[in-house]
């Protein structure tokens, strides 16, 4: 699968050396992942709705989700991206969260 | 039944008779799947569980088990109680005979998130594919639940399309 290019998280270089310093620091991510039943205008509505996104950005997000099978919709706290997942959740969205790769 | 559409602050829609118990049948079967599983334990990560069950409260985390436990704890009662009380608005809200449904904003937020609820669940009984097209399965197979997936995705394309779009004024 192809690497998550996040469209809203800060880009950032490929870590050779990841100390334990870093490993903490690393910010947490939530993904949404590709369903065949999700409609396309639901989760671009959705995103707009949890998030604030303006329209061409959750369109762009639910694209990503759609041609590369995931995207990174949101970035930050782990307790934030727990949060993030859950509301993801109660719309039926497939998310998860995790450390950022 | 007729499309959603905007009156004053309140979206209206009908339904026929045979539309309005087929959803109060959907809905009512997935909020069987959400009773049937018992609060924090019976989801346990890597225990057996009925698939609907696992796509409509999903891991919160992929890889890490601990991780998908904590989040499991902390989120799951909370979630499947959300889904339940979406479902039993649509139930409250439209009648088993079917004719006028009246939605305000929020009324309209819970009917979308169960119609889909409703589609993710027979979604994986049908294990819908992302290149099915609902109709010509309906056609091949015979089978009545590609039809109602069919007419319950336009409902909800339908109910999606009048929460996004551009608020009609006045009544």
């Amino acid at each position: 699968m192809a690497r998550v290019t996040g469209i809203i998280a800060p880009e950032r270089t490929e870590e050779v050396v990841v100390d334990e310093a870093e490993e903490t620091d690393r910010p947490w991510v939530t993904i949404v992942w590709n369903d065949p039943v999700n409609l396309m205008t639901y989760v671009t509505y959705v995103l707009q709705k949890l998030f604030n996104y303006d329209e061409p950005t959750a369109t762009k997000l639910m694209l990503q989700v759609h041609h590369e099978g995931k995207a990174i919709v949101s970035s930050g706290a782990k307790e934030r991206m727990e949060s993030d997942t859950s509301r993801l959740h109660a719309y039926g969205l497939w998310a998860s969260y995790q450390r950022d790769t | 039944m007729t499309p959603f559409q905007w009156r004053g602050q309140r979206l209206i829609a009908d339904f026929a008779p045979t539309e309005a118990a087929l959803l109060h049948q959907v809905v009512g079967e997935v909020r069987q799947v959400l009773d049937a599983q018992e609060p924090d334990t019976a989801m346990a990560v890597g225990s057996a569980v009925d698939p609907v069950a696992a796509r409509l409260l999903p891991d919160g985390h992929r890889s890490d088990a601990d991780l998908a436990q904590d989040y499991r704890s902390l989120t799951e009662s909370g979630l499947r109680t959300e889904k339940l009380a979406d479902a039993e608005l649509l139930l409250d809200t439209l009648r088993p005979a079917g004719g006028r449904v009246e939605l305000d904003q929020s009324q309209a937020e819970a009917w979308l998130r169960t119609l889909n609820d409703v589609r993710l669940a027979i979604g994986v009984r049908l294990d819908v594919q992302e290149a099915d097209d609902p109709l010509v399965r309906a056609e091949e197979s015979g089978d009545p639940r590609w039809s109602a997936y069919s007419w319950l995705t336009a409902v909800q394309g339908l109910l999606v399309e009048v929460l996004a779009g551009p608020r009609a004024r006045g009544t």
